[in-house]
């Protein structure tokens, strides 16, 4: 239907409190009616303490609209449920995670709901047999069809079989009686779009009008659709979803969150859509990272280029913008990589607010601990190297870090700690709301971003990439850009490329929650280790990269072990403290530990990688800096030095002057 | 990973005894051209599956070795002595 587009099929839900949701699964593989068009979804179902989403799927079933021409009658609507069936009950019991379906039939009379809706003068329904969908090969499903534009019916498979309950119009309110019963989400949902329809649709013009929806419950998220299965009028013309539209573009604020909480938090939209792929794009980003994903926001807003597309093998977030430790800094001694960080960290600066997204930027500093003079030199050449390119640095010395961290081993028979290098305006960011964010922006601005589509192949022609095979088919790019990260040796290799990457494993972990006590990041001179505690009371900490090459993100015991001794040198105190996770991200470490966003030996391929364990930091400035790339074919300044041939033309830009050696950056 | 590398001389040794250099490349002759040499020092396959590597038995035997390692899912499937390897045309 014209204009309904943002209605359609948005993915899943990023509400800033929600977090993820799931997908939801096609419920029935009956044929769409000629005049079908899907209404979009509505919000967010919070059943249970559990994130729930709806989606839209496509998801039409045949029989209601058989039911639309029909008497409706009346009916109860109950999951777990009860129906007055011509003197019986239907009771179809379905525990959670139980693997069957009991169907029992009661005498209406017996039982107290049939009762209640003897009292209430409902007549007894008759069950209509329908098509057997796919839906019954799901242990519970629901489908709902508001008939007459005004109620929904239930519609429940037990064991296969279908039967579809028409309901009165008249007595919506039956439908709401049962929406505070244990039920959750799909009846107040139903209670819902009930009164959103009496409110648009006139009875007349209700009457040409029915819907089908289908609930879906997969342990414990419950998924909702709903599609518009008879009637013809123009979807955006309606004022409920078009307030729903605005409700979705909104802004989030304190207003947004105080309305949508008047509506019981059910008007929250998904926060990007999740599209299939167009034929063609502009510019197609490989890498649903913060990389690429910032990349195509900047791409958008500031380039203008808004035919891009993100393609992203697994979900968002699931890699390194997931897995790093969350560090913001800028304290970089070299002239290639300074003005880049502290671009990047200008950027984090205004982030949220560019954004509208609360990615929790807290610039609480970052402490580098010197252990003997030597380091104190190195320390103090990088201190004044970062404050002639501007950027706020002090050196501490051994007092002044004893006042602010007075819990560290400064006596330390090895490593006695003689101050530091402090970077105040540094800090800590939560890493998947930064991936949210630029997400959402990005998608705001018209950029596809196409989840669970793995790029399998890179086609060439004549030097230039033509597009991408990926598991979802081919897609033309008129210019492809590689933020692979620690994939970015075998996506390269898909066109011919051999890269100065080694992937490697790299580990994070986090404590129980304990009482505050660390304000900023401290990073070990001596050893590997560096801890910051999070907001929820976790220290959040890490080391050195396992030091071999890997594509398994997960580390081994020997690190661990090693991260542990590290920590327990600088921190004695915490000797007794649980870690309670850790996991690995694999990093794209390069050859002089310094990153590459460059074009490549092939026209129209652009390649960003080489990140190390640095990446995080440099998101939005990589984002940016790469945008400025593909959009105006020549390197950011603040990116002139990443270059790709800087190996071969021996111009390398080495922070720790480690050599050709990927394991040591 | 395994936690235990097997060392050709040493038996199953745990991994904190090892220091692992990288790739096991062969080093380009002395007439390479610059090309050879800027493949050897910084390009790698850096392959998902398995992968040649250097190790260093540097806490036993301070052999160098070279181990046959799957990158993806860690596990060794052989390792040997860097002399053999030569031999073998494993490593140069």
């Amino acid at each position: 239907m014209p204009g309904s587009k943002a209605l359609h099929g948005r993915g899943p839900l990023r509400s800033p409190w929600l977090g993820n949701c799931r997908v939801q699964v096609p419920v029935t593989d009956a044929p769409r009616k000629r005049r079908t068009q899907s209404l979009g979804h509505y919000g967010v179902h919070h059943v249970q303490g559990r994130n729930t989403t709806t989606a839209s799927n496509a998801v039409t079933v045949k029989y209601i609209a058989r039911l639309a021409g029909q008497e409706m009658r009346k009916s109860l609507l109950q999951r777990r449920s009860v129906f007055p069936v011509d003197g019986e009950i239907t009771v179809i019991q379905k525990p959670g995670g139980g693997k069957q379906v009991r169907t029992a039939r009661y005498p209406a009379e017996t039982h107290p709901l049939a009762r209640e809706a003897a009292q209430n003068a409902v007549d007894p329904v008759r069950l209509q047999p329908v098509r057997r969908s796919a839906a019954s090969t799901y242990k519970q499903s629901v489908a709902l069809a508001s008939c007459g534009g005004y109620c929904f019916t239930g519609d429940f498979y037990p064991g296969g079989a279908s039967y579809a309950l028409p309901v009165t119009r008249q007595r919506p309110h039956i439908v709401q009686r049962f929406s505070g019963e244990k039920v959750g989400g799909p009846e107040r949902f139903g209670c819902r779009r009930v009164r959103h329809q009496r409110k648009i649709f006139d009875k007349k013009k209700a009457e040409r009008l029915s819907y089908s929806g289908c609930f879906e419950r997969h342990g414990s998220n419950l998924y909702v659709s709903v599609s518009l299965v008879q009637g013809e009028f123009d979807i955006p013309r309606y004022p409920f979803y078009t307030h729903a539209t605005k409700l979705a573009d909104m802004r989030y604020s304190a207003l947004s969150i105080f309305l949508n909480g008047l509506r019981g938090n059910q008007s929250w939209k998904p926060a990007w859509r999740e599209p299939q792929p167009k034929s063609h794009y502009d510019v197609i980003i490989v890498g649903g990272g913060g990389h690429g994903l910032a990349t195509a926001y900047y791409l958008a807003k500031e380039f203008g280029v808004t035919n891009v597309a993100v393609i992203e093998k697994s979900y968002i977030g699931s890699g390194n913008v997931g897995r790093n430790t969350t560090i913001i800094r800028s304290n970089y001694l070299l002239p290639g990589n300074n003005p880049f960080y502290e671009y990047s960290m200008k950027l984090w600066e205004s982030l949220e607010q560019e954004l509208n997204f609360n990615a929790m930027v807290s610039q609480r500093g970052v402490l580098n601990l010197f252990h003997s003079d030597a380091q104190r030199d190195a320390y103090t050449r990088r201190g004044n190297a970062m404050l002639l390119h501007g950027v706020d640095a002090e050196l501490l010395d051994r007092t002044a870090v004893r006042k602010m961290l007075p819990f560290l081993d400064f006596d330390n028979a090895r490593f006695p700690i003689q101050g530091g290098l402090l970077q105040r305006r540094g800090g800590t960011v939560r890493h998947d709301a930064v991936a949210w964010g630029y997400a959402r922006g990005a998608d705001q601005r018209g950029v596809d971003i196409i989840q669970n589509c793995e790029v399998i192949g890179i086609r060439r022609d004549n030097g230039r990439v033509t597009g991408v095979e990926t598991t979802k088919g081919f897609i033309r790019c008129a210019k492809l850009g590689l933020a692979a990260a620690g994939n970015s040796s075998r996506v390269a290799s898909m066109a011919g490329l051999k890269l100065p990457i080694e992937s490697h494993v790299l580990q994070a972990f986090v404590s129980e929650g304990l009482k505050p006590f660390i304000d900023g990041v401290i990073t070990f001179g001596a050893g590997h280790f560096y801890v910051s505690q999070s907001d929820k009371g976790g220290l959040v900490f890490g080391g050195d990269i396992d030091g071999y090459n890997s594509y398994a993100q997960r580390g081994n015991l020997a690190t661990v072990e090693h991260v542990a001794e590290a920590g327990k040198a600088m921190i004695p105190g915490i000797s007794r403290v649980r870690v309670l996770r850790s996991w690995g991200g694999i990093m794209d470490m390069s050859m002089d530990g310094s990153p590459i966003i460059d074009r490549t030996s092939l026209d129209n391929l652009y390649l960003n990688a080489g990140w190390c364990y640095g990446g995080f930091k440099a998101t939005p400035a990589s984002g940016f800096c790469f945008a400025h790339l593909l959009a105006r074919g020549v390197a950011h300044e603040t990116a002139r030095a990443f270059r790709f041939d800087r190996f071969e033309r021996g111009h390398l830009l080495d922070e720790k002057g480690q050599g050709a050696q990927a394991n040591l950056h | 990973m395994a936690s235990l590398v097997p060392c050709p001389h040493c038996g199953m040794r745990p991994k904190e005894e090892f220091t692992i250099k990288g790739a096991a490349i062969a080093r380009p002759g002395s007439h390479a051209d610059a090309n050879e040499w800027m493949d050897y020092v910084y390009l790698r396959n850096n392959p998902l599956g398995t992968y040649d590597e250097y190790w260093h038995h540097t806490s036993g035997c301070r052999r160098w070795l070279v181990v046959t390692r799957d990158t993806g899912t860690h596990e060794i499937s052989a390792s040997c002595d860097v002399t053999v390897a030569v031999k073998t045309g494993v490593a140069a």
